[in-house]
């Protein structure tokens, strides 16, 4: 095993530990946490096995390993960016509610009216 | 194109005499104002107001100047959000309290001076005798002083998008000026804070069916009115932000 692969593998286990104590401690929902775990072993698989990935590509008519992924990072970012968008609205959906709650509670009648 | 709900026959034609009945209160007529650091011009445009409408609701959309003071001494209601949360937000937040409040008829109405008062009765009459449910003002229907010319070909490009995507025919799609019966201002839940809004709106006028029409207003655009309106490079983002609303509504 060469050192990078070391190296890559001590990083794996500890993103493997901390999205585990993350979901125990309910951080992240448990759906995100198995999610991510999943890619932290797929992850593994390919630094231990690097000819891995190229089977897979292969298989897939892709050809090489390293545009798998290439195109699997690029999906996994959109669907990334379409998710926190997603969120995103919603946080702000609830702050315009809140805003629009307190502004109803606290309206002022002018006296002089 | 036709709009199924869009009532034609009797166009009220610019320079018309408003026709409300005599009976009518004008104190049921709820006028909503949403202003963002509005302080400069907003005493003067609630103080017109205030003399034909006494039934004003001004929404301060988070501002940082001393819009809610000058809400609070020149109108009948004063609302703050806590933060800015955009126009669409502080209209729905505006509507839903005057409806609250009993109005029966509801008007919004810029804080930037751009609206003429003498307008509003034009645009609330065929409400308040029943030839329909919405009124939206059309600038292009009626005259409009110191339009820019890229303003112009934006805000045509606007009619033609709404035409397209809303399949709604207007001739002013991006006006502030409306007016509801109760019954129309209920049917407005706008979920789009920001300056998309006005297409949301015109979806759910359409969507809820009730008969609406477009009146001639006058707009007159001030050097003040300018700066604090959309730039046209905005425009690019209201589409942006209509479409994901729609996307992910």
């Amino acid at each position: 095993m060469t050192p990078i692969q070391i190296l890559l593998l001590i990083v794996i286990v500890l993103l493997t530990v901390g999205t585990f104590l993350s979901v125990v401690m309910e951080g992240i929902r448990r759906r995100d946490g198995f999610f991510l775990i999943v890619v932290w072993v797929l992850s593994a698989f390919g630094v231990i096995w690097p000819d891995s990935t190229t089977k897979v590509a292969q298989a897939l008519g892709i050809g090489r390993g390293l545009n798998l992924l290439l195109y699997v990072s690029c999906l996994v970012m959109a669907v990334g960016f379409l998710l926190t968008y997603v969120r995103l609205r919603r946080v702000d959906r609830e702050l315009t509610l809140l805003s629009r709650h307190i502004a109803l509670r606290d309206a002022v009648e002018n006296p002089e009216s | 194109m036709s709009t199924p709900n869009r009532v034609e026959n009797t166009p009220v034609t610019e320079g018309a005499s408003p026709t409300l009945p005599r009976s009518f209160d004008v104190a049921r007529v709820g006028v909503v104002v949403a202003a963002y650091n509005e302080s400069a011009v907003l005493a003067e445009v609630l103080d017109g107001l205030r003399k034909r409408f006494p039934f004003s609701v001004v929404v301060d959309d988070g501002s940082t100047d001393d819009t809610f003071e000058v809400a609070r001494r020149h109108s009948q209601y004063a609302l703050r959000h806590p933060i800015n949360r955009g126009q669409g937000a502080a209209l729905q937040t505006g509507i839903e309290f005057a409806l609250d409040r009993g109005a029966e008829v509801v008007v919004t109405f810029d804080a930037d001076g751009q609206h003429q008062v003498q307008d509003i009765e034009k645009m609330i009459a065929p409400i308040v005798n029943g030839e329909c449910d919405i009124c939206l003002g059309s600038r292009f229907l009626g005259k409009t002083r110191n339009l820019p010319l890229l303003r112009r070909l934006v805000l045509k490009a606007g009619v033609l998008f709404t035409r397209v995507v809303s399949r709604i025919r207007l001739t002013d799609t991006h006006n502030g000026f409306r007016a509801f019966s109760r019954k129309g201002a209920t049917c407005i839940d706008l979920t789009i804070d920001r300056m998309a809004h006005a297409s949301e709106m015109i979806d759910q006028i359409r969507g809820s069916g009730l008969p609406f029409r477009e009146i001639p207003v006058e707009i007159i655009y001030t050097e003040h009115s300018m700066q604090k309106g959309q730039s046209s490079r905005a425009a690019f983002r209201i589409v942006l932000d209509y479409l994901m609303g729609r996307v992910l509504r």
